[in-house]
């Protein structure tokens, strides 16, 4: 077993002061004392469990914070998720420490050292400081990175001895107890017997002693990886103009890209924020016909649609977010699609290229619908969206065309479409005309429908064919009034 | 040595590289074109069809002479795989009932209507690029389409070898176009399309092919009067019983 161990001993103050990043030292305050102090307040001289009219009257431009248990076990969580990427045994241990059994990912990551260094790394970025500690077992990772010893060389079940047992999970009256009886380090307790310790303390201590030294097991609940995705870079020097930006974001959407291949999903649509320093952040959706996995069409598609956007002119804090994320089934991919020689491009990666460039209601799909009125017998439809084949197909063109024994097939499809003539082009809405400018071909096809709707949408027309003076074939009718309108053209 | 000597002799010993339209293999290009659905097209067209990668203009007068029956043959038998039809900035919205009639599948659509003039092109070339639509079908404001746009137009079909079709008003026939067809559209009578060949690959301009245009009209007539004969025949027959 290989626990690696992660403490946060700044993580309340963290977590209130965010993104104020004024020069004033800062406290963080539980119970009216200093419970963490920033470095500034501590060079002025405030000193932890001090009272905070102390403090104030020490460094008079202090700042102090409300210590809030919520806001710090939400962060924790976060952190845990961000740190799931190097573990699948990853658990909490509150108020602000997080233990990684990383084991099973040591060949992954190249050894001990280098994952170490890694998580280090995704901390610093996140903006935290951390104390790690490696282990055996849970218990003595987690004193060694609370006490701050995890650097030490050496055998940590040795180095551990060392440890304050302030690290401990003891409550602050045993802690006294045991300082009275000139017990401050671990290891003075370990040399204890224990059945004379369980006597004098509950059996917690011994319960805790035995985890620590693996006499007991000492099972951790691990946490689910959540399925949504919100990942965040903040830039150390603010970024002026588009292109810029792309590296940050490539960043992003390749861990996007990991994160939905890890879990065999697809997200179908991207909200970019740019944040400046303090102003309002401006935010970017990208939408896509099929959910997607791979980090380069993540970056195409929003990289169109960022020409047309107005970004803050310093961008400090870029996020992506991942939403409506569904599971990749193999109908959802275009594999055959692809396998076509003639472009490398899907039909849906067309939709969304032309979507993000254009906008959405740039782009449409059409459909039949079952209904006599003209102007009802269609509807929009999500481009590319496709029925079973219909009838109006190839296949039933090669049936009229071919043998007689076919006939039964071809006559059993009901083919209302087929059997009266319909335009081409729809005029929508249809343009009122005077019809002696039209030579009447055919008609009238009188079309009474709709009248249980209602008198609104109620038709009672008319149609007939008509040839207009420049030759083309019109689709004209007369309603009740007996005035006439232009429907379509045949094309 | 003069040049049409040079060019004989090149053409006799056979030179690498120099084409020359008399050497247009007739058999192979036709199979590569997309059918008309018209034989009298098909003869002339130097692919054997529509030119599967190429921009084709369709220049006429009025929008509803044919222009769309013209191209529906060979846009049903493209609905076979299943690409979209790029339609960009259509005039009119298409019926999708009658899409359905002429075989052409209402979903394989794509309709796209660009702001503005920049959009219309960059969205017509992507089409054509992408190799995603089997056939890609525009309207262009005229005063602004330029002569380069047109090529680039043509050099995107190439590439993606997709069937582009630019319709254009019968004015824009005596401007120098990149497009590899022209066709100037007329109509005739009232199921019959006049088409000029103003430009084609392999051949003179070529005037006045008549087409017949497939009209569930006059199918409608007839099939209405044979059922009716029929009903007659069979009524006749059964009276004197």
């Amino acid at each position: 077993m290989f626990w690696l161990a992660a403490h946060f001993p700044m993580l309340g103050f963290e977590v209130e002061r965010g993104d104020d990043d004024t020069d004033r030292p800062g406290v963080l305050v539980h119970d009216n004392r200093v419970f963490q102090a920033d470095e500034r307040a501590l060079q002025a001289g405030v000193a932890l469990g001090s009272t905070l009219a102390t403090a104030h009257s020490i460094a008079p431009e202090l700042v102090h914070f409300p210590y809030d248990t919520e806001l710090q076990t939400k962060q924790l969580e976060i952190l845990a998720q961000a740190t799931y990427r190097f573990s699948s045994e990853v658990s909490l241990a509150p108020p602000d420490a997080l233990l990684i059994e990383s084991s099973r990912s040591l060949r992954l990551f190249g050894g001990r050292s280098s994952l170490r260094r890694a998580v280090s790394q995704l901390y610093d970025r996140l903006g935290h400081a951390h104390r790690l500690a490696t282990a055996p077992t849970p218990m003595a990772a987690l004193i060694l990175s609370r006490a701050g010893l995890g650097d030490r060389h050496g055998d940590p079940m040795e180095t551990v001895r060392a440890a304050p047992l302030a690290a401990m999970d003891i409550s602050e009256k045993e802690l006294e107890r045991l300082a009275n009886m000139g017990m401050t380090r671990v290891g003075q307790l370990l040399d204890l017997p224990m059945d004379e310790l369980g006597k004098r303390f509950n059996a917690e201590l011994v319960d805790e002693l035995d985890r620590l030294t693996g006499r007991r097991a000492d099972p951790r609940e691990t946490i689910q990886p959540a399925e949504r995705f919100h990942s965040r870079l903040h830039l150390l020097e603010p970024i002026r103009g588009k292109d810029p930006l792309l590296f940050p974001m490539r960043r992003l959407a390749d861990e996007l890209s990991h994160w939905l291949k890890a879990r065999c999903l697809g997200a179908r649509t991207l909200t970019w924020s740019y944040a400046p320093f303090a102003d309002q952040a401006v935010t970017l959706d990208v939408r896509f016909a099929q959910p997607r996995t791979d980090a380069k069409s993540f970056l195409s598609l929003t990289q169109l649609q960022l020409e047309g956007a107005e970004l803050p002119e310093e961008v400090m804090t870029v996020s992506l977010q991942a939403g409506q994320i569904t599971p990749l089934t193999s109908a959802s991919q275009d594999l055959l699609a692809r396998a076509d020689d003639r472009g490398n491009t899907t039909q849906s990666e067309l939709v969304d290229r032309l979507a993000a460039k254009l906008g959405t209601d740039a782009i449409a799909g059409l459909g039949t619908a079952d209904d006599h009125r003209p102007e009802l017998a269609w509807r929009w439809q999500a481009p590319g969206a496709r029925a079973s084949r219909p009838a109006g197909s190839p296949a039933r063109h090669r049936m009229r065309a071919g043998t007689p024994a076919h006939h039964g097939l071809a006559n059993a499809a009901p083919e209302s479409a087929t059997e009266v003539n319909r335009p081409l082009w729809l005029l929508d809405p249809p343009r009122p005309v005077i019809a002696k400018r039209f030579r009447l071909l055919d008609g009238p096809e009188r079309i009474d429908v709709g009248w249980w709707e209602g008198d609104a949408r109620a038709l009672e027309r008319d149609y007939f064919v008509a040839m207009a003076q420049s030759g083309a074939r019109c689709w004209l009718y007369r309603d009740r009034e007996q005035r006439w309108y232009l429907h379509g053209y045949f094309g | 040595m003069s040049v049409n000597t040079a060019l004989e002799a090149s053409s006799q010993t056979g030179i690498e590289g120099l084409w020359s339209a008399k050497k247009l293999p007739r058999r192979y290009v036709a199979d590569t074109g997309i059918g008309t659905g018209f034989q009298a097209l098909d003869d002339v067209l130097a692919d054997g069809g529509w030119p599967a990668g190429g921009l084709v203009e369709l220049l006429s007068e009025d929008c509803g002479i044919g222009e769309l029956r013209l191209l529906s043959p060979a846009l049903a038998t493209m609905a076979i795989d299943k690409r979209s039809i790029a339609w960009i900035n259509p005039p009119h919205l298409p019926y999708a009932p009658a899409l359905h009639a002429a075989g052409i599948d209402p979903s394989s659509v794509l309709l796209v209507r660009a702001k503005d003039h920049a959009d219309g092109l960059w969205a017509f070339e992507q089409a054509c690029k992408s190799g995603a639509c089997s056939a890609v079908l525009g309207w262009f404001l005229e005063p602004k389409l330029r002569f380069t746009e047109i090529r680039r137009l043509q050099f995107a079909a190439k590439q993606g070898r997709t069937w582009a079709n630019l319709f254009r008003p019968i004015g824009a026939s005596g401007e120098a176009s990149a497009a590899e067809l022209r066709l100037r559209l007329g109509p005739l009578s009232e199921d019959r399309l006049n088409v000029d060949i103003v430009k084609r690959r392999g051949g003179w301009p070529l005037p006045g092919i008549e087409l017949p245009l497939e009209s569930g009209l006059t199918q409608r007539r007839r099939s209405l009067s044979e059922t009716l004969g029929r009903w007659r025949c069979k009524r006749f027959a059964a009276a004197p019983r």
